[in-house]
């Protein structure tokens, strides 16, 4: 079964998400900054990260940079969940970054996270993303 | 006695007419110099007060320097009155020669420190307690407690001072200050002088109560501008601080709902959908107070464009569907105009979705049509429903803050925002909001108006806007949701 790396300051948020994916048969890692997040990128090797934007030290968008720029980890897709209501110029940002996604969390509930997870690996398992997808909370 | 003329005699009368008249002419001619030196002086005065500068400091020292120069007066000095410490102090001094010569040789200042209204024998505090004028030779009796009879003696012979004359200052019968005249006049002051000094002191005061005035003002609108700054900040951050506990409720309940966790026992689930709903109403409610606050402050960005009327409420009615048909009602847009409208279209998206969405949630059965009307420089939507209607006498209270009315009971309760917010933000972009027809218990109607593009009244709303978001840098477009 597909690898998600999970990416999130917040512990309360973690234990959410992760419960929610390990149900839907995903093996999970977890990370709770973004240093611990590149190291677990090397080390795990996920199919696809869930990442915060909002993180102290190294950011989301800082990690999102990092792995663009490696070549071993380029491809992997990322979706980029954020607490603040996503301005335009936060999504584009993320987007030109290169996540395939931005879902702010208010607004999407762990099922619609764990949603778009499935129709992210259905299409992109190992490939560059095609499409970009924004979903704004 | 025959009635001859002495001629001597009326010579001698003569004479002493042309030197009766002489002396009239050469007081009179002394009278117009100084009247029309006193009209120079008030010009004078009156351009440094109407003049750009506010300054308090900057206007007294302007006019104490003219008084001295345009008088030969040997010092003016303007006192304010402190109430918080019961004192006077030193406002401004006549700047000259001998004044800073006079402060040299004392090594202190003149009236540098404060005089407390304690200080009975100062002839400036009887001025300001008994509102009479005050008059002394020298300077005596107006430099205590700071300096001895000998320093005065001293200050006042170097700046050539004779007399003073202390006048306290008044507007609307309360003593703001005091003004101190003194001159090097053996003869002491002409009437005329007297009256003139009289008249300054009346001027004087009003136009440093008037500055005054403007630099409490001024303090206070720039402390109101920082309170108002926290106010949103802080509004901002307990938004975005609040969402992040919410989040979780939201989606661990939901987690715990589709059973996630576990099955849920039946008498559990109730319970846990309004948690659930409560904490949905809790972030809307911060949302809602963060953008209405944001809309006062005018840091509210609106991004006008032209766009299609019927375009905009197709697609909101087309998302609002599910929830109508969840219901069994009927939604629909019905006589759409195709017309081109001025505004900003995200805005405008969320004004028809909250108007309808208040239609959805007040109508049990029947339909919910919207539909356009166009006139000459305007548009106006209308959302009708067959809903529970509004009393007349509640109509207007709807769109106040926080507004939620008996007859809504045992519906889901909203923020009470939603209206009133809806209301502004129309408005600022050219348009209105109001209800168009509803009582109780009949179909209900809320219309809104927008400019049609190209429309003079679309020019000034653009225009508006415009110089709204020059004067506030930091505005942001998106609603907080």
């Amino acid at each position: 079964m597909a690898k998600i790396l999970l990416v999130d300051d917040d512990p309360l948020l973690v234990r959410m998400y992760q419960k929610k994916l390990e149900n839907d048969g995903y093996t999970v890692a977890t990370a709770d900054d973004g240093d611990v997040a590149l190291t677990q990128v090397s080390a795990f090797k996920p199919d696809l990260i869930l990442l915060d934007v909002m993180m102290p030290r190294v950011n989301g968008f800082q990690v999102l940079s990092r792995l663009k720029a490696n070549q071993e980890t380029s491809n992997i897709p990322v979706i980029l969940l954020t607490n603040v209501s996503g301005s335009d110029e936060d999504i584009n940002r993320g987007l030109e970054l290169g996540a395939v996604a931005y879902l702010v969390k208010a607004g999407n509930r762990p099922s619609a996270v764990v949603e778009k997870v499935k129709e992210i690996l259905g299409g992109y398992v190992h490939e560059l993303p095609k499409v970009k997808a924004i979903i704004k909370g | 006695m025959d009635d001859k003329v002495n001629p001597q005699a009326t010579l001698a009368g003569l004479a002493q007419a042309v030197a009766q008249s002489a002396q009239e002419m050469s007081r009179e001619n002394k009278e117009l110099i100084e009247k029309n030196k006193a009209l120079v002086l008030f010009r004078k005065i009156d351009d440094i007060i109407l003049s750009k500068v506010t300054d308090l400091g900057q206007i007294a020292q302007q006019v104490v320097d003219t008084i001295v120069n345009e008088l030969a007066f040997r010092a003016v000095v303007i006192l304010l009155l402190g109430k918080k410490d019961n004192s006077l102090i030193r406002l401004v001094i006549s700047r000259t020669d001998s004044i800073t010569q006079a402060e040299v040789k004392l090594n202190q200042k003149l009236f540098g420190e404060k005089i407390p209204l304690t200080e009975e024998g100062n002839l400036i505090v009887k001025a300001v307690k008994t509102q009479r004028m005050q008059i002394t030779h020298g300077l005596n009796n107006t430099l205590t407690p700071h300096f001895s009879d000998e320093q005065s003696k001293l200050a006042a012979e170097t700046i050539g001072i004779t007399a003073s004359f202390v006048y306290p200052l008044v507007v609307r019968e309360e003593v703001i200050g005091a003004m101190l005249v003194s001159i090097n006049d053996a003869e002491g002051l002409s009437e005329f002088k007297n009256a003139l000094i009289d008249r300054l002191a009346g001027i004087i005061g009003v136009a440093i109560n008037n500055a005054l005035l403007y630099q409490e003002i001024q303090g206070a609108n720039v402390r109101l501008k920082e309170v108002d700054k926290l106010k949103d900040e802080f509004v901002s951050i307990a938004s975005h601080e609040l969402r992040t506990p919410l989040t979780a409720i939201d989606g661990l309940v939901s987690m715990i709902l589709d059973g996630e966790y576990g099955a849920v026992n039946q008498d559990l689930k109730q319970p846990l959908e309004d948690v659930n709903t409560s904490s949905v109403r809790l972030i809307h409610l911060v949302n809602d107070m963060l953008n209405l606050s944001r809309i006062k402050a005018g840091r509210m960005k609106y991004t006008l464009s032209e766009f299609s009327i019927a375009d905009v409420i197709t697609e909101v009615v087309h998302l609002l569907q599910p929830i109508s048909e969840q219901k069994g009602l009927q939604l629909t847009a019905a006589n759409l105009d195709p017309v081109t409208v001025q505004g900003d279209s995200d805005k405008v998206k969320e004004v028809l979705n909250n108007l309808i969405g208040n239609s959805l949630k007040f109508t049990d059965k029947g339909s919910i049509t919207v539909s356009t009307k166009a006139d000459e420089d305007k548009i106006e939507v209308d959302v009708t429903d067959t809903g529970i209607g509004i009393a007349k006498e509640d109509q207007q209270k709807l769109f106040g803050e926080f507004a939620q009315l008996e007859s809504g009971k045992g519906r889901p309760p909203g923020t009470g925002l939603g209206l009133h917010i809806s209301r502004e933000i129309v408005r600022k972009i050219g348009g209105d909001l109001w209800i168009k027809e509803s009582d109780k218990g009949t179909r209900s109607t809320f219309a809104f108006s927008l400019p049609k593009s190209q429309s003079a009244l679309a020019m000034r709303v653009k225009e508006e806007i415009e110089k709204e978001a020059q004067n506030n840098p930091d505005q942001k477009s998106d609603t907080i949701k």
